[in-house]
């Protein structure tokens, strides 16, 4: 029987939780160094693999937390909300993404997290982040077909590749490390 | 010996979970209460062995039923507008455009029933052997996953069933309401476009 957590949280609760767990989030970008945007560009330059290695070891003590709990059926992952899969739209989503990115050397997350140590770039990127938002809410109605388009549905690895949801783990986990070692190297390289 | 860093520490665990993962087979169980809800839609339902009740097509999207291809017979503008979560759309029942395979679990769907029973008994005929249609089409989507209601003068049993589809309802942005007075007919369906705004509102 799944931990019934809908029960110990309700409401205002809930709301209150999302906000230690977002505090805990910001507290751990900023540890990570993930405040700088030295840092965060030094990814694009292939100079300083921070953001890979801390957001991949993020991913993968999810992947293998929720998985597990499930597993031992403390977590009904059915609860869990996958978004569906607009194939174009969420590529060109993130090459502007990942435009941005370069350009400010900062993400959404992180300019919150550099604006709340003082950053005056922080600050201002998230100030440019609001700004965009509100232009895409604005116009979004003259590109809303383009958005919808190329819907998938909720598409997820095991689907894809059609392959056991256990074996896609154990391959995600094997390739991450493998990435943690090819990112040692090659910082140490440049 | 040097000791162990926490760094390797911690990539040993996650190799451990991550070659264990791989003998464990799937995350989930079955859930518990995931039978067909007792209904007389249901029932009817059950009578055609082509049909799927809403209920259930909604709680095969949310366990992720492998092999689940939800499609949508409408005009793509209405499409659009509004369909099922995970749905692709095959206007006007043109199925050939799309990659179905043929042990595929397919649901159609329309605004009724109609168009896309014809579709899936056509389907079947063509060796498609576990395709189906939803049961009222999108209205009763609308009806029953996204506005179930439930009578103040409900019993117990109908009252427990309720919570649980409420539970199913909010998952796919719907909004359950209880106290609805017996006699009285309940206020109208939220629209479509309704329907799609409180969608909009999920994710990040």
């Amino acid at each position: 029987m799944s931990l019934p957590l809908d029960s110990y949280f309700t409401g205002g609760q809930a709301l209150a939780v999302a906000l230690a767990i977002g505090v805990a989030f910001g507290w751990a970008l900023e540890r990570s160094g993930l405040g700088s945007a030295r840092k965060l560009v030094g990814q694009f330059y292939l100079t300083d693999l921070t953001v890979f290695k801390v957001l991949f070891t993020a991913i993968v003590t999810a992947m293998l937390g929720t998985f597990w709990l499930a597993r031992l059926g403390l977590l009904d992952l059915s609860r869990v909300y996958v978004p569906e899969t607009h194939l174009v739209p969420q590529l060109t989503g993130g090459l502007v993404f990942g435009a941005g990115f370069a350009l400010a050397g900062l993400c959404p997350g992180t300019s919150c997290v550099a604006a709340a140590t003082g950053r005056i770039d922080g600050a201002l990127v998230a100030i440019g982040m609001l700004c965009g938002v509100l232009a895409t809410g604005l116009s979004f109605t003259s590109w809303r077909d383009f958005y919808d388009s190329g819907n998938r549905g909720t598409w997820t690895l095991p689907e894809l590749l059609h392959l056991p949801y256990g074996v896609v783990v154990a391959g995600v986990v094997a390739l991450a490390l493998a990435g943690f070692r090819a990112a040692e190297w090659v910082e140490r390289r440049s | 010996m040097t000791p162990l860093s926490a760094p390797r520490a911690l990539a040993g665990v996650a190799l451990v979970l991550g070659v264990l993962a791989a003998f464990a087979g799937g995350p989930g169980r079955e859930h518990p209460g995931d039978s067909t809800a007792s209904t007389p839609a249901t029932a009817a339902a059950q009578r055609d062995a082509d049909a799927v009740t809403a209920i259930d097509l909604a709680q095969w999207i949310r366990a992720r039923r492998p092999g689940l291809q939800v499609i949508d017979l409408r005009a793509a503008d209405q499409f659009g507008d509004y369909h099922v979560p995970s749905a692709r759309n095959a206007p006007g029942a043109a199925l050939d455009s799309l990659r179905i395979a043929v042990e595929d679990t397919i649901v159609l769907y329309s605004e009724s029933s109609d168009q896309a029973a014809r579709a899936a008994k056509l389907l079947r005929g063509r060796g498609y052997p576990d395709a189906h249609f939803l049961h009222g089409g999108l209205a009763a989507w609308i009806e029953q996953v996204m506005n179930p209601i439930l009578a103040d003068d409900a019993s117990p049993v109908a009252k427990a069933e309720f919570q649980r589809l409420a539970e199913l309802s909010r998952y796919f942005g719907g909004v359950p309401r209880a106290g609805v007075a017996a006699g009285r007919p309940p206020a109208p369906a939220t629209s479509v476009p309704d329907a799609v705004v409180r969608l909009r509102g999920r994710g990040c």
